[in-house]
């Protein structure tokens, strides 16, 4: 009991005194995961759109693939990006492994496919009389598409989320393509995961308290998001 | 232009199915056309080919004067000088105004432009007060007119209606089609309108065409194509109660006809049928008692009652004369009348409320 109240009482001392250490990693992870979701939605929204909206040969085979990959294991992730990005591997040359950019890649290659299905499902629960509806009031096809995506706005706005919930806490991917790096590649999870093991548990629980902060105010917004549009 | 639409050989395949096969179609500016059908007729698959929302397997089609070729461009250009409403109102999450000046906005009309518009015709269909309110708290009704007033708002040459007023209650229904009635009669914007309902097509088209199995059957004024139905599937679909086996004897300037032992002489129809039958709305079968005195010049035909059901305000009645007879009667009268199973009555009427249409083969007028 000493161990887990001592190590409580550090942590909350480190966070309050915004330790320059774990600040550092809280950044990183931050900036590293915000990225990747946000390269997942430049991607995935599109893609999403075109799986919900347009029929073409092989659509449903793509979307069982995206669905698969919503829950892709990130180590299995993380053994494709090393493989790809290791100094002898087709784009060794890049000189990626071990950098902040081989975790973007790694943590993309996760929230892709959750952002990309969960905007299919969004768009496939509207009516589907909505898009002719539009183009029967004069709506170019590009116009009818984004009256869409507002209309789904809560639910893609949460495929994003989804997204960035996945990527923040995966460690497994992370690990292996970063390398867990002091002032570098080291994310929250990478940094709990040694601290734990070297039996620092204040620094270990003022990571975690930092990382479920994280997630639970992700998971609060998208709570507060759903149910502002399920009353709307 | 006198033509808002000019289809010839239009042809909408699913797959192996054909949905819809017309030889040749038009419709005229300032023209209101109810297009009538079965479900699964093909009514709503050709409304959107009209409405350019669908691209037909073949055939050509012409669109404001203009030929409709394959490029998106014109398709949309044609597409913003027309409307389309469909029996959901199928409104934005945004509010009643917004969802009415949506058509405009897309057409990149400035707000001093699209303000005017779209505040005359929410005041037109009685829904300004509810301008600001969120669409989503609209009743089915409310929202049916904001659906309406999104489509009008555009002034379209041309205005597709599919099953506009379906989705609204009887009560809602006949309100709104008694408002808009005036609208098109005024506005004289040519409309397709799909329906299931006599009355709403007796009201607002000047012309109705009947389809089945993807053919338009029948296309005349509206009230000729209730009254003189063209064929068996167009008279079943119309829901023609009677329709009596009669046996041609000869024409000689009128058509003369052998129904149940009388002969009867009809309007000479333009082409007449060799196998007949004989078209008679319920409402037009008189019922006396047995043996009493009918209006003279009508046809008379003992039967017996086979059964009375009370079907809204009239009774329908199911009569026996050797083939079934169906007449509506007035409360008053069944009673009057002792209707009841079994009991025996005259029914007669005039011979102009007949309607010869030809006999299919093998003849439907079985003998039973």
């Amino acid at each position: 009991m000493d161990l887990i109240a001592q190590g409580l009482r550090h942590a909350f001392g480190l966070i309050l005194r915004g330790d320059p250490q774990v600040m550092e990693i809280m950044w990183l992870s931050l900036r590293v995961s915000g990225f990747a979701t946000l390269l997942a939605l430049l991607a995935g929204v599109p893609l999403g759109l075109g799986l919900g909206l347009t029929r073409f040969p092989g659509r449903r085979l793509l979307l069982a693939a995206v669905n698969t990959g919503m829950g892709l294991p990130p180590v299995a992730v993380g053994l494709l990006v090393s493989v790809v990005l290791w100094r002898s591997g087709p784009l060794g040359v890049l000189e990626l492994i071990y950098t902040p950019a081989a975790i973007v890649l790694a943590q993309f290659i996760i929230a892709l496919p959750v952002v990309a299905g969960l905007t299919a499902a969004a768009i496939q629960q509207l009516d589907p009389r909505l898009r002719l509806q539009l183009l029967g009031l004069g709506a170019s096809r590009l116009q009818a598409v984004v009256l869409l995506l507002r209309e789904a706005r809560y639910s893609v706005l949460a495929a994003v989320m989804a997204g960035f919930g996945a990527v923040i806490s995966e460690v497994g991917a992370s690990m292996m393509v970063g390398g867990n790096i002091l002032h570098y590649t080291r994310t929250l999870t990478t940094a709990t995961v040694l601290e734990t093991s070297k039996g620092n548990f204040d620094l270990a629980i003022a990571l975690s308290l930092l990382l479920l902060a994280i997630t639970f105010s992700i998971t609060m917004a998208l709570t507060a998001l759903q149910q502002r549009g399920a009353d709307a | 232009m006198s033509q808002v639409i000019e289809a010839s050989g239009l042809e909408v395949r699913y797959g192996e199915r054909t949905v819809v096969a017309l030889d040749r179609f038009t419709l005229d500016r300032g023209e209101t056309l109810a297009l009538l059908g079965p479900n699964g007729a093909g009514k709503s698959t050709l409304l959107r080919v009209l409405a350019l929302l669908e691209r037909p397997t073949r055939g050509t089609l012409s669109v404001l004067g203009e030929p409709v070729g394959g490029s998106e461009k014109q398709r949309l250009r044609l597409r913003r000088r027309m409307a389309t409403v469909f029996q959901a109102p199928l409104l934005l999450d945004l509010s009643l105004y917004d969802n009415v000046a949506l058509g405009l906005r897309l057409r990149g009309l400035s707000e001093a432009s699209v303000r005017p518009r779209v505040t005359r015709w929410l005041e037109r269909l009685g829904i300004a007060p509810l301008a600001r309110r969120p669409a989503r708290t609209l009743s089915g009704g409310e929202a049916q007119r904001a659906s309406l007033a999104r489509a009008l708002v555009l002034d379209p040459e041309a205005l597709f209606l599919d099953e506009p007023f379906a989705s609204l209650d009887r009560h809602g229904r006949e309100a709104l089609v008694l408002e808009l009635e005036p609208i098109l009669r005024e506005a004289a914007i040519a409309t397709v309108f799909v329906t299931h309902d006599r009355h709403e097509a007796l009201l607002l088209a000047d012309q109705a065409a009947v389809m089945l199995a993807g053919r338009v059957r029948q296309r005349d004024r509206a009230a000729s194509v209730f009254a003189h139905p063209a064929d068996l599937g167009v008279a079943r679909f119309l829901g023609v109660e009677n329709l009596l086996p009669g046996r041609l004897i000869h024409c000689d300037g009128r058509l003369r006809v052998e129904l149940a032992g009388q002969v009867v002489a009809l309007r000479l129809p333009p082409d007449p049928p060799e196998r007949l039958l004989l078209c008679l709305r319920a409402e037009d079968v008189h019922l006396a008692p047995a043996g009493g005195p009918a209006e003279s010049g009508s046809v008379r035909i003992p039967a017996r009652v086979e059964r009375v059901l009370p079907a809204g305000v009239p009774y329908r009645v199911e009569l026996d004369a050797g083939f079934p007879i169906v007449a509506l009667a007035a409360r008053r009268n069944v009673e009057r009348l002792g209707l009841a199973r079994g009991v025996e009555v005259l029914a007669s009427f005039d011979p102009a409320a007949i309607h010869p249409i030809p006999a299919p083969e093998p003849p439907a007028a079985s003998e039973h």
